[in-house]
């Protein structure tokens, strides 16, 4: 909770690359090189499930992030009918983030690139009081 | 409190809205309803769910019932803030090193 009464959701990380915006693009949207930095954004195995919303390329990309909270009770699940507990719980322990990169190009040639990682979409105007 | 519910309970905007106005005072059901374009009874539910999750109290005052937040529930979204605010800054690192590293 910030001083405005909001909910304290969303974490903002900045910096400054040398490289220019095109070749940062291209680290953030292979899967080859996502996968050397960040993670595999598919596949099998606990982790991240992610899914583009927007993209703008060498300017922004925007995904969503659902990530599975590491529940303790989760490795004591039953094996047998694994299949159907595990995707409840899945479904149950999914926690729907959204990611954005925006990438700015410097003076230098460089790029910065601004991170924002929040757990809720913003609040729509219609959902506020009046 | 589980995480999980903490975070469906305020995925919703509007539950969100709620609640970050009942963190500023104790209100009643059709105060909080006043400044909110939705009804009365959706307002209660959404008011259910916030309880179920934790993140909402409520005091009965003879007939009345008035609710506010409750920040314990709010432990668990100050852990995955915490745990990204360390995350982003590891990754960044290793980004610059793949940078360093490429079309060689």
């Amino acid at each position: 909770m910030n001083d405005h009464g909001e909910c304290d959701d969303t974490v903002v990380v900045e910096c400054d690359l040398h490289e220019p915006p095109e070749k940062v693009w291209r680290a953030l949207t292979e899967p080859e090189l996502v996968a050397e930095w960040l993670l595999p954004l598919t596949g099998e195995g606990p982790g991240v499930d992610c899914e583009v919303i927007e993209s703008r390329p060498n300017r922004l990309l925007r995904y969503s992030w659902r990530d599975r909270a590491n529940d303790p009770r989760d490795l004591e699940a039953d094996v047998a009918g694994a299949r159907d507990a595990a995707d409840a719980r899945m479904e149950r322990d999914a926690l729907d983030s959204i990611v954005t990169f925006e990438l700015t190009r410097t003076d230098a040639g460089g790029t910065h690139l601004r991170i924002i990682h929040t757990a809720f979409e913003q609040t729509p105007a219609w959902a506020m009081a009046a | 409190m589980v995480e999980s519910e903490v975070f469906r309970a305020l995925a919703d905007p509007t539950r969100r809205a709620l609640f970050e106005r009942l963190s500023q005072r104790e209100m009643s059901v059709s105060e909080l309803t006043s400044g909110f374009t939705i009804s009365q009874p959706a307002v209660s539910q959404h008011l259910a769910a916030l309880k179920g999750a934790g993140l909402v109290a409520e005091r009965r005052e003879g007939r009345n019932v008035f609710y506010r937040s409750d920040a314990r529930g709010l432990d668990a979204l100050a852990k995955w803030v915490q745990r990204y605010r360390v995350f982003w800054p590891e990754r960044v690192d290793k980004l610059k090193r793949v940078l360093k590293d490429m079309d060689k």
